[in-house]
C-alpha cells in the first residue's frame, strides 16, 4: 500500500504553527514564582489541619505556622512564653497563666466579627478539648492535670484541674507536682484555637479549607496537592512579622522529581531525604559544587530518636540486653544510612535539652564487653525475631544491627510486617526486638522518663515493657523535686540507672538536612520540627 | 436479545454484591486494630478500648456486616479513621481526578493506535511503531513515569496541579501521566490490531475492494478496521478497570491526587471505611464498563446480535 497526499494550505499552517508558539511562550514566559513567595517542597500531604488531631511531625512545617500553644520551643531548645505573657507558681502543683493581651485569631469567616483577641476562655476550651475522647493528643495532660483522665473516659463533664479565673487568666492544678510542667506544654502538638471552631456547622470544613489560629501565616487554600498559607497581617509579635507574603507548601511524593522540582527552581526549600544523600553530597559530605553554586544547607537536630526496642518481658537475661547494647555499632549505622547526619545516642534523653547532660560518655562501641556479657548469659544461640517495617530506614537497621549482632555471635531474625502491624505487635508485646523510631514530643528529660520507664506505662508509652522498683522509685521522687535544674540534674542519674538493665538498644538522633537557596537567610528550626518562616528574608 | 442482557445485567450484579461483602470479610479479618491507628501508639488502652466501642467494632461480625450494608444503601460509607472526613465525598473527588486521567489516557491510546492503523500504508510508521511497541510493553512503569516526570520539569510549562481540575493549566499537567498511564494499553492494543488487521488485509472481500478501486483509506477504515474492533474491545474491557487501580504508581510520582494513591495510603494507615469504599467505587466501575461493553458488542458486530438471539 502507498502513502496517499495530504495537503494542509500554506496560511492554515502559519496561523496554527503560530497559534501554538504564542500559546505556549504564553505559558512558559508568565511569572511562575512571584516576589515575596516561598514554595516549601513536602513528600506528603499534611494531616488534616484540627489541633487535637495532629499528630504525625510531617504536618508540624504547616501546623506550626497557623497555630501557636501558650509556649513555644526556640531553635535552642529553649522554653520561650508564646500566648502566655507570664505565670506564676508556688507548689509547681497549682499554675496560674496569664495571657498576652491584644493576640487575634487569624480573620475567619466563623468568628463574629471576622477576628477577635484570644481569650482566657479559648485556652481553657483547647486545653478541655485536648483531654477529650477524640483527640489524638490526650496523653500528654491525662496524667499531669487534675480530672483530665476522668473526662477522657467520660466520667467528668469537664477538666476539674482548669479554672478560668478571669478574661485573661487560667489556673491548672496538676495531679502531683511537675517542675517540668511549662516543659510539658511548649511542644507542637498543644495549641491554641477558638471556641467557635467546633461548631458542627463546621465540622466537614475545618481542618481543610477553615484554619484559624494566631500564627504568623493564616490558610489561603487547601488541596491535596497544595496548601497555600498568606502573611498575617495582624500578628501579635511586633518583633518577629512575617517577611513572606505567602508560603506555598507543595506536595511531591517522589523523591528524585522532589529534588529535580529544587534544582529547576519550582520549589524553594525541601528537606532531604537519605536516600539523596549521595546525589547531593561529595565524600567529604559537603554538598556537591554544582548544588552549592545555588543552596546552602541547614542540619538542625531533632527529637527523632532511633531504637532497636527489646520487649523486657520476651528477653528477661539483663546480660543478653546488654551484649545487644554494646555490640552496637552505631557509628557505623549512622555513617551508612544518613552519611553522619545523626548523633549517636545511648539512651533516650536527647542531650541539651532544658540543659540535661548525658549520663553516656562517647564510647558506646565495646565489642569485647559485648562478649563478655554474652558469655555470662544464657543465650543458646537460638534466633531472636526483630519486627522491621518500610518507614524510617527501619529495614535497613535492621540489617545492619542483624550484622553487627552475628559478628558478636547473638543471631538475628529480620520479619518485615507494615508499621501498624508492628505498632499492635509492640504494644501487645507479641514480639521480642522491634526496629522503631521516636519522635519525644516533650523538651525536658522529666516526662521522657517516666513516660518510657515506668512500670505503671506498660505497654504504652513503656513499650519495653521495662519494670524495675528503684527507677520506679526514683521517678516518682521526681515530682518532689521543687528546683527544675536538679530536675533535670537527677534525670541523668535515673537514665544510667535504668540503662544499666538495658531496657532496650538507643541508636541516633537524626538530624533533618535541609536545603535551601543561596539568597535566602534567617533560616531557623527548632527541634521539633518548627520553622520559623516568618523569620526568613530573601537578600 | 434483552433477556440475554438482562441475564449478564444479574450476572454483574451479583459480582458487584460479592465485591462489598468480600471487602467487608477481608478487611475485618486482618489482625489490627483500628481504634489504635487512630489514636497512635501513645494513646492509653482505655482511651483505644473506648474509641473501639464508640466505632462498633465490639460488637460481632455479623452485626458490623448488617449495618455497613444499611448504610451502603444511603451511600454512607462513613468518616475516615485518620482525619474523619466524608469517605465518599473524598473518594468521589478523586474518582473524578483519576477518570480524567484514563479519559485524556485514553485519548492517547486512541491517537496511538490511529498511527497503528495508517502504519499499514506507511513502511516507515510501520517501523516506527514496531519499536515504538516493543519499547512501549518492556520498560516498566516505574521507570519510565520517573523518566518523564523529570522531562516534564526540563521541558514543559506546567510543572505543578493544583490538587483539583479548576483549569487548563491542571488539564495539561495531567498529559505527560496520561501518556504514561497509556504505554502499556497502546503495546498490547496495537499488537492486538495489528495482528487482527494483518489477517484482515488478506480475506477475499478486502482484494474484491481493492479491484474495485476503492482507497487505502477508504479499505483500512471503512472497510478492515470494523472486523478487527472486536478483541481490541474485549482487551479495552479488561485493561481500563485495571488503569484506575493501576494508576497509583503514575498518581505517585506525578503527585496527583487520584483514586489509586488512596487506595495504597489507606491500606498503609488501615483505613477500612476509605478502603471499602475505594474497593466498592472500583468494582462498580469495572461492572460498568463491562456492561457497557456487552451492550456495545452487537452494536459493532452484527454478527453476535443473530447468536445471542439463538
Amino acid at each position: 500500500m502507498h502513502n496517499q497526499d495530504y495537503h494542509i494550505s500554506g496560511r492554515a499552517y502559519k496561523i496554527s504553527v503560530s497559534l501554538i508558539c504564542a500559546f505556549i511562550a504564553f505559558i512558559y514566559f508568565a511569572p511562575l514564582v512571584q516576589a515575596g513567595e516561598l514554595i516549601f517542597g513536602l513528600d506528603s500531604a499534611p494531616e488534616r489541619l484540627i489541633p487535637i488531631k495532629i499528630k504525625s511531625p510531617q504536618t508540624f512545617p504547616v501546623s506550626m505556622q497557623i497555630f501557636q500553644g501558650l509556649f513555644d520551643l526556640n531553635e535552642q531548645g529553649n522554653v520561650i512564653p508564646c500566648i502566655v505573657e507570664n505565670w506564676e507558681t508556688k507548689d509547681n502543683k497549682t499554675w496560674l497563666f496569664h495571657i498576652r493581651k491584644g493576640v487575634f485569631f487569624h480573620q475567619s469567616p466563623i468568628l463574629k466579627h471576622g477576628t477577635r483577641e484570644v481569650t482566657a476562655k479559648d485556652v481553657l476550651h483547647s486545653l478541655t478539648r485536648f483531654c477529650a475522647a477524640d483527640s489524638y493528643n490526650a496523653f500528654l495532660l491525662t496524667d499531669s492535670v487534675r480530672g483530665a483522665a476522668e473526662f477522657n473516659q467520660g466520667k467528668e463533664n469537664h477538666v476539674t484541674g482548669l479554672r478560668l479565673i478571669d478574661k485573661y487568666s487560667i489556673q491548672v492544678d496538676l495531679i502531683r507536682p511537675e517542675s517540668f510542667f511549662i516543659n510539658r506544654l511548649s511542644n507542637a502538638l498543644l495549641s491554641v484555637f477558638p471556641v467557635e471552631a467546633d461548631r458542627k456547622e463546621y465540622a466537614e470544613k475545618i481542618g481543610f479549607s477553615i484554619a484559624v489560629g494566631t500564627g504568623p501565616y493564616m490558610l489561603e487554600s487547601r488541596t491535596e496537592s497544595e496548601i497555600v498559607l498568606k502573611k498575617n497581617t495582624n500578628y501579635w509579635d511586633k518583633n518577629s512579622q512575617p517577611q513572606l507574603d505567602k508560603i506555598i507548601f507543595r506536595v511531591i511524593k517522589n523523591d528524585q522529581t522532589r529534588f529535580v522540582n529544587l534544582q529547576r527552581e519550582k520549589i524553594d526549600l525541601m528537606v532531604l531525604p537519605n536516600t539523596l544523600f549521595a546525589a547531593a553530597f561529595n565524600k567529604d559530605r559537603l554538598l556537591k559544587k554544582s548544588l552549592h553554586k545555588k543552596y546552602q544547607i541547614k542540619a538542625f537536630p531533632t527529637f527523632n530518636t532511633h531504637l532497636i526496642g527489646i520487649n523486657n518481658k520476651s528477653i528477661t537475661d539483663v546480660n543478653l540486653r546488654r551484649a545487644m547494647f554494646w555490640g552496637t555499632n552505631r557509628k557505623e549505622m549512622i555513617d551508612a544510612i544518613l552519611h553522619g547526619y545523626a548523633e549517636e545516642t545511648g539512651g533516650p534523653v536527647p542531650p541539651g535539652i532544658n540543659g540535661y547532660q548525658s549520663p553516656f560518655d562517647k564510647k558506646l562501641y565495646d565489642p569485647e564487653k559485648a562478649k563478655a556479657f554474652l558469655m555470662k548469659s544464657a543465650y543458646k544461640g537460638e534466633p531472636l525475631e526483630l519486627l522491621v517495617h518500610d518507614i524510617s530506614n527501619s529495614e535497613q537497621i535492621g540489617q545492619i544491627f542483624q550484622s553487627q549482632m552475628a559478628d558478636i555471635g547473638i543471631k538475628i531474625k529480620l520479619t518485615k510486617l507494615d508499621f501498624g502491624s508492628v505498632i499492635n505487635r509492640m504494644i501487645k508485646g507479641d514480639c521480642r526486638l522491634f526496629s522503631m523510631f521516636a519522635e519525644f514530643v516533650f523538651s525536658s528529660p522529666e516526662p521522657i522518663l517516666i513516660n518510657l520507664f515506668s512500670s505503671s506505662k506498660i505497654p504504652v508509652p513503656n513499650i519495653f515493657h521495662f519494670s524495675n522498683h528503684f527507677v520506679d522509685e526514683m521517678l516518682n521522687s521526681l515530682y518532689d523535686i521543687k528546683n527544675e535544674k536538679e530536675s533535670v540534674k537527677y534525670c541523668s542519674q535515673i537514665e544510667a540507672k535504668a540503662m544499666k538493665e538495658a531496657p532496650s538498644v538507643f541508636l541516633y538522633r537524626q538530624k533533618y538536612v535541609v536545603l535551601y537557596p543561596q539568597n535566602m537567610e534567617g533560616l531557623e528550626v527548632s527541634g521539633n520540627n518548627h520553622y520559623f518562616l516568618e523569620k526568613i528574608r530573601i537578600k | 436479545m434483552i433477556s440475554y442482557l438482562l441475564k449478564r445485567f444479574a450476572y454483574y450484579l451479583s459480582i458487584f454484591l460479592g465485591i462489598i461483602f468480600f471487602s467487608f470479610i477481608l478487611f475485618h479479618v486482618i489482625p489490627s486494630d483500628p481504634a489504635r491507628t487512630i489514636l497512635g501508639p501513645n494513646a492509653e488502652q482505655a482511651q483505644v478500648d473506648q474509641l473501639r466501642q464508640k466505632l462498633g467494632l465490639d460488637k460481632p461480625m455479623s452485626v458490623q456486616l448488617g449495618r455497613y450494608l444499611k448504610n451502603i444503601l444511603s451511600f454512607d460509607f462513613g468518616h475516615s479513621y485518620i482525619d474523619d472526613r466524608n469517605v465518599f465525598h473524598e473518594v468521589e473527588n478523586r474518582f473524578k481526578i483519576t477518570l480524567s486521567l484514563i479519559a485524556i489516557s485514553m485519548t492517547i491510546v486512541f491517537v496511538y493506535l490511529f498511527l497503528v492503523i495508517l502504519s499499514f500504508i506507511s513502511p516507515l510508521l510501520q517501523r516506527c511503531t514496531d519499536l515504538l511497541d516493543f519499547l512501549m510493553s518492556s520498560l516498566p512503569v516505574f521507570f519510565s513515569a520517573v523518566i518523564i516526570a523529570i522531562a516534564v520539569l526540563y521541558f514543559s510549562p506546567v510543572t505543578s496541579f493544583s490538587g483539583n481540575i479548576t483549569s487548563l493549566n491542571d488539564l495539561l499537567y495531567l498529559i505527560p501521566p496520561a501518556f504514561v498511564l497509556g504505554l502499556y494499553p497502546m503495546a498490547i492494543l496495537a499488537g492486538i490490531l495489528k495482528k487482527e488487521m494483518s489477517s484482515v488485509l488478506k480475506s477475499p472481500y478486502i482484494t474484491a475492494g481493492k479491484s474495485w478501486g476503492f482507497s487505502d483509506i477508504t479499505i483500512l477504515f471503512r472497510y478492515a478496521l470494523r472486523n478487527t474492533l472486536i478483541p481490541i474491545l474485549s482487551a479495552l474491557s479488561n485493561i481500563l478497570p485495571m488503569l484506575l487501580t493501576g494508576a497509583f504508581i503514575v498518581e505517585i510520582i506525578f503527585s496527583i491526587p487520584g483514586i489509586g494513591s488512596i487506595l495504597i495510603k489507606s491500606i498503609m494507615n488501615q483505613d477500612f471505611p476509605m478502603l471499602e469504599c475505594t474497593v466498592i467505587v472500583n468494582g462498580a466501575f469495572f461492572v460498568l464498563v463491562n456492561l457497557a461493553f456487552e451492550y456495545l458488542y452487537p452494536l459493532v458486530d452484527a454478527r453476535l446480535v443473530k447468536e445471542r438471539k439463538q
